[in-house]
């Protein structure tokens, strides 16, 4: 685990207040997870043309799941975008490992508030 | 929806994502207008679309900035408790607006983004708040009014969640005007701030069947190849070039929205 944490200089001087530093690793979840979507919408956007696909409608994860069994180019754009939803959302679940890892407690707890509120938006959502 | 209107979605998002990489907004802001507007698309659909692109944005950008060490990481994970709640309470009210209403709002949100970024925000040294403090926020350069700072992200949160918008244009001003945090600080925290936000939107817009699959692609793709051109175009723009593309971009969406608002 890296340490000197950057948190936020301009000039990229290491910092002496906090422990760890989290970025280079949220930076490539996130890099990881932007270039896998993107990579499965152009599959999913070319496929779905072939198809002739229109769209015009909404996609749940029932109608996801079947579209994914039959192949379909819209059922591979749902799944980038299954996967572009849940990049940030690992984001900050691997803040929380890396800040409790280092006893940060403030920030484990704010990580935790935060999935906690986007649990509560699925929950939302679903209703 | 026909084959023309995918690939006129997928247009429209690469001059957004052009336009939206040139003025540091991400392209959220002119997605909505360009595709309620000219493409015809039901306002609520637009918003769904573009908070979609939003996240995307985020991830991409927030990414390289992570690796540079830009964003002040522990600064984002704070405000983001008010994006994100601001995001789900914005997402849950936007669905009870009728378009007039939300078109209204978005041309209301423009006229404010306009004045902002014209005027521009001056960086300026604080006294340090003794939260962040506690919290080692800040260090070569102190961060003062986290409270406040906490309530604008709230506001900041309802609006993206209302418009499909990033919230950077709410957020970005009150982190260098009152909180003390230097602009390209304050531009980087919040690129990597929204895409969390977004989620919180888009949770709720997915499920409830608002984010049409077939439309978000092109209009991903489109906001990344925009995106992706805009720091091959801007050497060639002058920032006089850029403040009239700006001010033509942003007028005829605020007419837009006007007009939705009105008719």
């Amino acid at each position: 685990m890296a340490t000197n944490p950057d948190i936020g200089n301009p000039n990229g001087n290491t910092l002496v207040a906090a422990k760890v530093n989290p970025s280079p690793v949220l930076g490539k979840v996130l890099g990881y997870g932007a270039r896998v979507s993107v990579a499965l919408f152009v599959v999913g956007f070319v496929l779905s043309l072939i198809q002739g696909e229109h769209g015009g409608k909404g996609l749940n994860a029932g109608a996801l799941r079947h579209s994914l069994e039959h192949g379909t180019g819209t059922g591979v754009v749902g799944l980038a975008l299954a996967v572009l939803i849940a990049t940030p959302v690992v984001r900050e679940a691997v803040a929380l490992v890396l800040f409790a890892r280092a006893k940060e407690r403030p920030f484990v707890v704010l990580a935790a508030i935060v999935l906690a509120l986007v649990g509560l938006s699925v929950l939302i959502g679903s209703r | 929806m026909s084959v023309e209107h995918i690939i006129a979605a997928g247009l429209v998002s690469i001059v957004a994502g052009l336009l939206g990489s040139l003025l540091g907004l991400g392209g959220g802001l002119f997605v909505t207008p360009m595709l309620s507007g000219p493409l015809g698309m039901p306002v609520h659909r637009a918003v769904a679309a573009s908070i979609v692109a939003v996240i995307a944005t985020s991830s991409a950008g927030g990414s390289g900035y992570l690796k540079r060490g830009v964003p002040n990481v522990r600064l984002g994970m704070l405000l983001e408790t008010g994006t994100v709640i601001g995001a789900i309470a914005g997402t849950l009210l936007g669905g009870t607006l009728s378009p007039r209403v939300l078109s209204g709002i978005f041309a209301v949100v423009l006229v404010y983004t306009a004045f902002s970024l014209l005027r521009g925000s001056k960086e300026r040294t604080v006294a340090a708040d003794p939260l962040a403090k506690w919290l080692g926020l800040g260090d070569t350069y102190a961060i003062g009014h986290i409270r406040l700072g906490l309530v604008i992200s709230v506001l900041a949160g309802v609006v993206s969640g209302l418009l499909g918008v990033g919230g950077g244009i709410v957020l970005v001003p009150a982190m260098v005007a009152l909180m003390g945090v230097p602009l390209k600080i304050a531009t980087a925290t919040s690129t990597f701030m929204i895409g969390i936000t977004g989620v919180a939107s888009a949770a709720i817009q997915v499920q409830r069947g608002n984010v049409d699959p077939i439309l978000a692609a092109p209009v991903i793709l489109g906001i990344f190849i925009g995106a992706s051109l805009g720091p091959r175009v801007a050497p060639k723009i002058t920032p006089k070039m850029l403040r009239i593309f700006f001010l033509i971009a942003i007028g005829l969406s605020i007419v837009e929205m006007a007009q939705k608002a009105i008719a």
